[in-house]
């Protein structure tokens, strides 16, 4: 009942953007990632029942989309892309060195909760190659020495 | 029916495939086409009955003029097209689809149920490679629980989505889905939870591949080690063929029936005839711990098993005391409306030419006369059929939980107005909630208030304008409380509709309201003309052919209008012994006179009727009154307990029949397994005791019996009943005779054809000549006043007081207790579905499953009666009020 009580007026607000209430899917999913951190299984119920759904084409949606986090997140998520532009000029050994100043492997988060390491597609930057994503802030042509500059600014 | 449908159905086109000509309808996909003229394209993805995915790709073929292959699933024909489907490029294309779908599948043939009817395995004789490209890590998912009937294997998973759309499609919830994505794709269900929908087991047949197996039928044998029997589902009135799969009698799995294939029998994976959980998972009976084994004499003592000869004489001799001491109208005769028609008729003329009475009867079930009337007009009017749903406009349900009651029917009539062929409206104060979603139109009303709507809408239709007027309007919303424009659209739909049924579920119109709803729908369907028919629809399987063999006080077999002419011949046929013409009773009446000690002697042919109903006291009050019980039975039950001689008889598998369905198809059942021990065929049985009293049956053969009935209906049925067995001239079309127990018999040789222009309504016979021995009382339609919510209820194909409740399989499938409750209602009290109430009438607390749906007229709550106890027998006259408060913190 969440989100119907707490968001009912960002609720409203998408509801109204769209004639189909099916349309109103990702954002409201979007909106139960924003409040909890990740797509908790109360707020996949809770969309279902708003847009006049099935679980299970909810979680069709959750799990096709990996913005979507199926599971709780870090503070700090960052998302380094591994296609291949970045590829070529480095990412492999900039997920490695993550993973090093971490203590955790891609796809995993840092026990006090601080950091979640994943490697993701083309971000769709690649001229400025190799990128990474924290949160929703794009670090452009990275090295070793920007990425432990920025991780000291995360805390 | 839209005249653009109609139009394009018309308009043809010319094409090639192959080299060869044909004119197939415009619209018609390449695939069909082909497959018209025997040309089989594979394919995994497309099937006829659901929406094209185009997703496998295994079905490209060339098309003249276009530069690539083309999918033949979705690529319509077109006027000149030439089509090849076998040239190299295309065999090239198909064999590396094949290496694609074969890249990750992990190749476990040896352990996988699948194999022998696997699409994956035959096409790969056809285009497969013996070797992989593919060097990677296969990819691996774990295996959930998931369904408790349907197993899951992913790796096997070719994505094919048939199973996916024929949940969200067909059975009308998006229950199954494809997860994650690329590579890491799969199926499943939320949480891996059950495929919950009573057709769910069809998704079985439709997996191309070995992912989703049967878990009853897992590692039980390789499906070309099976005897196919080619019979008729014995569950419910739907009438639906099937083949059960058996290994020495024993039904190892239940599937649509099967096709033949190059001189072999194989299960079609392209088959449109899905059939429902019941049929498919609880025919697995006939070897049943519990069955009866052994005749039984009962004398006050331990029940010894005795032979047969004892058991028969023992049976003969009771009745026959009472037939010579106090005459034979102190015998009656009680059937079950789920014998086959050769029983029903050897029954009846056991009672009429042997004891020598007409109190003989198929309805155990109810509870007075005046609702057994209602029963007999409606079976009387009967004349509906929804086989050629392309010649029906316009369907109305009436009070039918069609989907609990006649799952197949619903589920025909849901695609039929999905596709919008056949405009649906619903009517009554319980609707079926699963057409609702597709649903022209529906009006809801209080359960006293039926026959008055049914009366406003045949004078709003009876008027001559041509828009109802507003005053008839009126009386209609405030009767179902519905808006102007639904009224009006239902009104303008019935009027309009060239053509059109009435389906009315039986089981949900009480005593009090049955002669009076039965005859204003009468009424309704004279006004809205001959172009419309009358469907009552009993959720029993051969409820129709009781009717037809006359196994019922107040009729004859096969008899018409004119009963005369049937006694005569009736007479001349049973060795010219005169028979008895005086009143019968009917069983509501039985049982009252044989709790006054009247009837002394009864007859049982199967319980199950007696079993459901609504009061059981009153039902064994009769029975330990009696003097001389005698049931011939398949399981023990609080009938057999009571009965002086118990006859073991035979199950379905176990013996071969006709059954009749509510649209009054006659459908060939085949044995395929002998009764256990020394329990026997009921036609046997009948006639041994026939002969015990004094008579000889003529007949050498069931197929005696069987021409002999047919011969008395009007008219007459041209096969045999060889000849309807699998192999047989009959046997073209899966159910190959259609009949109507009251005036028509159609003989397809075939092929279904259009009978919805033979549509008139049957002479409107109220069974003049045989009085009903009871005088019918009417007691006025009343509802508990005060307040609270009107209880209604009617028995589910899937409760616990038949057969079918035996089944093990079926166990974990019965839903629990529920209650359904209007969204209006569960607002008031706070209840959604999921949640538990208490129900509470009088001293009595009950706790239910709510489920919220628009199925009860607001203010009215309806409960699965078979699945629950209530003392629903105290309610015949006047429906109760009951208090519900939601139960916090419990979910069920
Ligand atoms: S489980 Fe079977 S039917 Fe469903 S998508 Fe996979 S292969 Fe197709
Ligand atoms: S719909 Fe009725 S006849 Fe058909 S399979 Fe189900 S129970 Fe059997
Ligand atoms: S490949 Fe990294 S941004 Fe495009
Ligand atoms: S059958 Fe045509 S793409 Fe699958």
């Amino acid at each position: 009942m969440m989100l119907r009580e707490q968001k009912a007026k960002a609720v409203e607000k998408i509801l109204k953007r769209y004639p189909d209430r099916r349309s109103a899917i990702i954002p409201l999913l979007w909106l139960v990632q924003r409040t909890a951190g990740y797509v908790t299984p109360d707020g996949i119920t809770e969309v279902a029942e708003i847009t006049g759904v099935t679980l299970t084409q909810v979680q069709e949606i959750v799990s096709f989309y990996t913005m979507f986090h199926q599971k709780p997140v870090g503070r700090y998520l960052i998302s380094v892309c591994d296609n291949i532009s970045c590829s070529l000029l480095g990412a492999e050994q900039l997920v490695e060195h993550l993973e090093g100043r971490l203590g955790i492997r891609a796809g995993e988060t840092t026990a006090n909760g601080l950091f979640s390491l994943q490697t993701v597609e083309c971000l769709g930057a690649c001229n400025m190659a190799p990128v990474m994503i924290i949160n929703e802030t794009l670090y452009p042509n990275l090295t070793t020495e920007k990425i432990d500059q920025i991780l000291k600014n995360c805390t | 029916m839209p005249d653009a449908a109609t139009t394009q159905k018309t308009s043809n086109v010319t094409l090639t495939i192959d080299g060869r000509s044909l004119t197939v309808p415009e619209g018609t996909m390449i695939i069909e086409a082909a497959k018209s003229i025997g040309i089989y394209i594979p394919h995994y993805c497309y099937h006829p009955a659901l929406s094209i995915a185009g997703s496998c790709r295994l079905c490209l073929v060339e098309i003249k003029g276009m530069p690539k292959l083309q999918i033949a699933c979705s690529i319509p024909v077109k006027e000149g097209m030439e089509v090849f489907t076998n040239t190299e490029e295309v065999k090239d294309a198909r064999i590396g689809m094949m290496e694609f779908l074969l890249a990750n599948h992990p190749l476990d043939c040896p352990v996988c149920d699948r194999g022998g009817e696997c699409m994956l395995q035959r096409f790969s004789v056809d285009y497969g490679i013996a070797h992989t490209r593919f060097m990677d890590q296969k990819r691996r998912f774990r295996k959930p629980q998931f369904d408790p009937l349907i197993d899951i294997e992913r790796n096997r998973c070719i994505l094919c989505t048939r199973c996916v759309r024929f949940c969200d499609e067909i059975a009308g919830e998006h229950v199954m889905g494809v997860f994650n994505r690329g590579e890491q794709n799969y199926i499943g269900t939320y949480g891996d939870g059950p495929v919950s929908n009573i057709f769910s087991g069809n998704v079985i047949d439709l997996c191309p591949v070995g992912t989703l197996t049967s878990k009853p039928f897992r590692f039980q044998a390789r499906v070309w080690e099976l005897h196919q029997l080619q019979t008729t589902c014995p569950y419910c009135a739907s009438g639906c063929p099937v083949t059960c799969w058996t290994r020495d009698g024993k039904v190892c799995r239940t599937t649509p029936p099967i096709r033949k294939d190059k001189g072999k029998y194989v299960l079609d994976e392209d088959t449109t005839e899905f059939i429902c959980n019941q049929g498919r998972f609880g025919l697995d009976i006939g070897h049943h711990a519990e069955r009866l084994r052994h005749p039984i004499i009962r004398n006050n003592g331990p029940d010894a098993p005795v032979t047969w000869d004892e058991a028969i004489q023992a049976a003969a001799q009771g009745l026959r005391r009472i037939r010579n001491e106090h005459g034979p109208q102190a015998v009656a005769f009680l059937a079950s409306p789920s014998a086959t028609c050769e029983e029903l008729y050897l029954f009846q003329r056991l009672a009429r030419s042997v004891i020598g009475t007409n109190n003989i009867d198929w309805r155990g079930h109810l509870a007075s006369p005046d609702i057994a009337a209602a029963f007999s007009l409606a079976m009387s009017t009967a004349n509906g059929m929804l086989d050629d749903l392309s010649e029906i406009e316009c369907v109305l349900v009436l009070n039918c939980d069609l989907l609990h009651e006649a799952p197949v029917t619903a589920l025909k009539l849901r695609e039929a107005a999905r596709k919008a062929n056949i405009e649906l409206l619903l009517l009554g104060h319980h609707i079926d909630s699963w057409l609702a979603t597709h649903a022209k139109a529906y009006l809801q009303c209080l359960p006293d208030q039926e026959h008055a709507l049914i009366y406003a809408l045949d004078q709003a239709i009876a008027k001559a304008e041509p828009e109802p007027t507003s005053a008839d309007v009126d009386t209609i919303r405030e009767l179902s409380g519905a808006g102007k424009e639904t009224v009006e659209s239902l009104i303008t739909s019935l009027r309009s509709a060239g053509s059109g049924v009435i389906v009315y579920g039986v089981s949900e119109i009480w005593s009090h309201l049955a002669s009076t709803v039965v005859d204003d729908l009468v009424a309704l369907r004279n006004t809205l003309g001959p172009q419309w028919a009358l469907l009552p629809v009993n959720p029993e399987r051969n409820a129709s052919g009781a009717f037809a063999t006359g196994c019922q006080s107040d009729r004859l077999p096969g008899s018409g209008c004119d009963n005369q002419k049937t006694w005569e011949k009736l007479e001349s046929l049973w060795g010219k012994v005169p028979l008895v013409r005086a009143a019968g009773l009917s069983a509501p009446d039985i049982l009252e006179q044989a709790s006054l000690g009247e009837i002394k002697g009864l007859v049982v042919l199967g319980s199950d009727a007696l079993l459901r109903h609504p009061k059981p006291e009153r039902v064994n009050q009769a029975l330990k009154t009696l003097e001389h019980l005698v049931v011939i039975d398949v399981f023990p039950s609080s009938t057999t307990e009571q009965a002086h001689v118990v006859l073991p008889g035979a199950l379905f598998t176990e013996k071969d029949g006709t059954y009749i369905d509510a649209e009054g198809r006659l459908a060939r059942l085949c044995k395929g397994d002998d009764p256990p021990e020394d329990a026997r065929d009921n036609w046997q049985i009948l006639g041994e005791l026939a002969k015990a009293l004094g008579t000889e049956f003529p007949y050498q053969r069931l197929d005696d019996v069987f021409a002999e009935l047919m011969n008395l209906l009007h008219p007459p049925c041209p096969f045999t009943l060889e000849e309807l067995a699998p192999e047989g001239p009959g046997a073209e079309c899966p159910i190959r005779c259609i009949t109507k127990p009251s005036d028509r018999f159609h003989v397809l040789a075939g092929k279904y054809h259009a009978l919805a222009s033979s549509f008139r309504p049957t002479c409107h016979v109220r069974f003049a000549e045989l009085p009903t021995a009871h005088a019918e009382e009417k007691i006025p339609p009343t509802v508990e006043s005060g307040p609270g919510l009107i209880l209604t209820w009617a028995p589910i194909l899937q409760g616990r007081d038949h057969w079918g409740g035996r089944s093990p399989t079926m166990a974990p499938l019965r839903p629990s207790p529920y209650i359904e409750i209007h969204p209006s209602n569960a607002k008031e009290l706070a209840v959604q579905t999921g949640d538990a109430v208490e129900l509470r009438m009088g001293e009595l607390r009950l706790l239910l499953r709510a489920i919220v749906c628009a199925g009860p007229a607001p203010g009215t709550v309806h409960v699965a009666s078979n699945l629950v106890d209530l003392p629903l027998g105290d309610y015949l006259t006047r429906l109760p009020r009951v208090q519900l408060k939601k139960v916090e913190g419990k979910q069920t």
